[in-house]
C-alpha cells in the first residue's frame, strides 16, 4: 500500500492517464495522428481525419474506457457483497445470460445494432432468476447466492456451448469474438455513460458502508447497517453495472477481477478510494489493452479479453510477488 | 441512564433451551459476568441481547424499546458487542479498522473529523497496539486481533458493550490490561458491561453482578458477592470447587 497522503495524489495521476489513454488510442492505429493533427481532427469532424477520430476511434476509446470501469466497479462490489476476493462481475451468471440471449440473436440473424439489447435482456432475466431464488423467504444468505449464481452460470455456459456446437461454420468466428469481449460494434456511450455515472455516485455515498459490509455481516449489523437492505442493493448494482458493459462490449475477462485487486494492492481497502481508483484504472486500462488489441497484429484484430488476460496477469503476479516480499 | 433489560426471555437453539424466563436488567455502571460451561449458550445470549438472534418468547428493551423494533443504526449509537471470533478477509489498516467504531455516528457522506481520529489513537494506544497503525490486520496475531476489535468497540463508545470472551489468546498481561479497560469505563463514565468468560476467578476480582446459565434452562443473576460461592458453581460446572481466601477475596480452584 502507499501512504495515505499519497493516495489523493494517485486519483489525479490516474485521471490524467485516462485522458492519456484515451488520447492515445485515438491517435494510434492504421492511421497515425501526430499532436497537431489529432487536435486538428478534433476540431474538424468533417475532414478525412475528423470522420476517422469521431466515428471510429473515438466512440471506441471512451466505450473501452465505460466498460472497463464499470467492469472494475462491479468486481469491487461483488468481492464485498460475496466476502471472497476471487469473485467477479462475471461469477454470479450475469454475463452468461446476455451471452447466450446475444449468440441466439447471431443465430436467428439479429441485426448488430439490436444485438445490445438482447444481452440487456438476458442479463436481466439472469439477475432476476438468481434474485428469486437465492432470496427465498429466510434471511440473506451469501453462501446460497453465491451457489445459486454460480450454478446458474454454469447452466448458461452449457447452453452457450450448445448453440456454439449447433451454429454453423461462418458464424462461429463472430460469436468467439463477441464471447472473448469485443469493442468493434460500440458507438459513442450514452446510456452506458449513464449508468457509470449514477451508479458510481451511488456507490461513492455507500462507501463507507462497504467498508464495513467487508468485515462480514454480523459486524455490519453491529456497526449500524441494515445488512439485508444493504446486501441486496450491491448485489442489484453490480448486477445492473456488469449487464451495461457485457451489453457494449460482449464479456471481457479479467479487468472486474485484477484491477480491483491491483488497487487493494496500491490503495488499500478503503472504498471511499478504492472504488474511485478501481474505476479509473479499470477504464485506463482497458483503453490501452483495446488500443493494442487493435495495432499489435494490425490489421489483424485480437480479441480484447486475450489482450486483458496477457497484461494483467503478470502484472498482477508482480505486484502480489512484490507486495508479500515486503510483508504486507 | 441506558438500560438494557431482559423481560421473560426464553432462548433456544437447535431444540436446545438456554433461558427460560429470564428477567433482568443491565443499568449503567454495573459490571456483568457471563458464566456457563462450553456449548451452553453464552455467544447466543449475547447475541439475542444485541439484537441479531430471534428469542423464542420475551423481549429485550433497550432505553424500554423492543430492540428489534429500533434502527440498527440507533441500537448501534447505544450498544456494542465484541465477538467471539474476528476474521479479516480484506486487507485493511490497524487505524482504518479502528476507525470503523466511529461509522454508525457519522452521516452518509460524512468524513472522519480529527477528533475522531484522536479517539482511535487514544483506543490504539489503550490496547497496547501504538505503532502497529498502518499494519495490515491480515498480519495480526489472534491477541493482536482481539485487542484491535476491542479498540474498534472502545471507538463505538455504547452505553452498553457486550463482549465474548474478550480474554480469549490474551496473555496474562493484556487480559488484566483489556479488563482494566472495562473497569474503567464502568467506573468513570458510568457505561456498562456483560462479559462471558471462563476465568471465575477473572469475574470475581471485576464483576460486581453474575449471570449463570446451567444448561437446563435454568438460571440465576444478582449480585456477585451473593452467587459467586462454592455451592453454586459446583453445579454450574459439574466439578467439585475449592475456595481459598486470599487478601483479596475469595478465589476459586478446581477439586476433586
Amino acid at each position: 500500500m502507499i501512504p495515505i497522503r499519497l493516495r489523493r495524489s494517485l486519483l489525479l495521476l490516474l485521471m490524467l492517464m485516462s485522458v492519456g489513454s484515451i488520447f492515445f488510442a485515438t491517435a494510434n492505429g492504421s492511421v497515425s495522428l501526430d499532436w497537431f493533427e489529432w487536435l486538428g481532427a478534433l476540431k474538424d469532424p468533417g475532414s478525412q481525419h475528423g470522420e476517422l477520430l469521431w466515428r471510429l476511434r473515438l466512440p471506441r476509446a471512451m466505450s473501452a474506457w465505460v466498460v472497463g470501469s464499470m467492469l472494475a466497479m462491479s468486481g469491487c462490489l461483488m468481492q464485498v457483497l460475496l466476502r471472497n476476493p476471487l469473485a467477479d462481475p462475471y461469477v454470479l451468471g450475469v454475463s452468461g445470460g446476455a451471452a447466450f440471449a446475444t449468440l441466439l440473436g447471431m443465430v436467428f440473424g439479429v441485426a448488430v445494432a439490436f444485438l445490445p439489447w438482447l444481452a440487456i435482456l438476458g442479463a436481466l432475466i439472469s439477475i432476476l432468476l438468481v434474485f428469486g431464488l437465492a432470496r427465498g423467504t429466510g434471511p440473506w444468505s451469501g453462501t446460497r447466492l453465491l451457489l445459486t449464481g454460480v450454478v446458474t452460470a454454469s447452466g448458461w455456459a452449457a447452453m452457450i456451448s450448445l448453440v456454439l456446437s449447433l451454429s454453423p461454420d461462418n458464424s462461429l468466428r463472430g460469436m468467439l469474438f463477441w464471447l472473448m469481449g469485443d469493442l468493434s460494434y460500440a458507438n459513442l456511450p450514452s446510456w452506458s455513460l449513464a449508468v457509470l455515472g449514477g451508479s458510481f455516485i451511488l456507490t461513492l455515498g455507500l462507501a463507507r458502508s462497504l467498508n464495513v459490509l467487508a468485515m462480514g455481516e454480523t459486524t455490519a449489523r453491529l456497526l449500524g447497517e441494515s445488512t439485508q437492505h444493504m446486501l441486496w442493493l450491491v448485489y442489484l448494482l453490480a448486477s445492473i453495472l456488469t449487464a451495461a458493459a457485457v451489453s457494449v462490449a460482449g464479456s471481457i475477462g479479467f479487468v472486474g477481477l485484477i484491477v480491483p485487486h491491483l488497487m487493494r494492492l496500491l490503495v488499500g481497502s478503503d472504498h471511499r478510494i478504492l472504488i474511485p481508483a478501481a474505476t479509473l484504472f479499470g477504464g485506463l486500462f482497458l483503453v490501452f489493452s483495446d488500443s493494442l488489441a487493435r495495432t499489435v497484429m494490425s490489421p489483424q484484430q485480437l480479441p480484447v479479453g486475450v489482450i486483458t488476460a496477457l497484461l494483467g496477469v503478470p502484472l498482477f503476479l508482480l505486484l502480489l510477488n512484490r507486495a508479500r516480499l515486503k510483508g504486507v | 441512564m441506558t438500560t438494557l433489560a431482559c423481560q421473560s426471555l426464553d432462548v433456544s437453539i437447535a431444540g436446545k433451551s438456554i433461558c427460560l424466563k429470564l428477567d433482568m436488567i443491565l443499568e449503567s455502571g454495573q459490571f456483568w459476568g457471563l458464566l456457563g460451561p462450553n456449548g451452553i449458550g453464552k455467544t447466543t445470549l449475547l447475541k439475542c441481547m444485541a439484537g441479531l438472534f430471534a428469542p423464542d418468547n420475551g423481549s429485550v428493551l433497550l432505553e424500554n424499546q423492543a430492540i428489534d423494533k429500533l434502527p440498527r443504526r440507533q441500537v448501534a449509537r447505544l450498544l456494542g458487542m465484541l465477538q467471539q471470533h474476528t476474521v479479516y478477509i480484506f486487507d485493511a489498516s490497524v487505524f482504518e479498522t479502528a476507525m470503523t467504531g466511529r461509522h454508525p455516528h457519522l452521516a452518509y457522506w460524512e468524513r472522519e473529523s480529527s477528533q475522531d481520529r484522536q479517539k482511535v489513537h487514544a483506543a490504539i494506544r489503550a490496547v497496547d497496539l501504538a505503532g502497529f497503525e498502518e499494519r495490515s490486520v491480515t498480519g495480526l496475531s489472534g491477541g493482536e486481533a482481539r485487542r484491535l476489535a476491542f479498540a474498534a468497540l472502545m471507538v463505538q463508545e455504547p452505553a452498553i458493550l457486550l463482549l465474548d470472551e474478550p480474554a480469549n489468546h490474551l496473555d496474562m498481561k493484556h487480559q488484566i490490561r483489556v479488563m482494566n479497560l472495562v473497569e474503567a469505563l464502568v467506573d468513570n463514565q458510568q457505561r456498562c458491561a456483560m462479559i462471558a468468560m471462563h476465568d471465575v476467578n477473572l469475574a470475581s476480582r471485576y464483576c460486581d453482578h453474575i449471570l449463570m446459565l446451567f444448561g437446563d434452562g435454568g438460571w440465576l443473576a444478582g449480585a456477585a458477592s451473593e452467587l459467586l460461592n462454592q455451592q453454586n458453581l459446583e453445579r454450574l460446572y459439574q466439578c467439585g470447587v475449592e475456595t481459598v481466601q486470599t487478601p483479596a477475596g475469595l478465589r476459586f480452584l478446581p477439586g476433586g
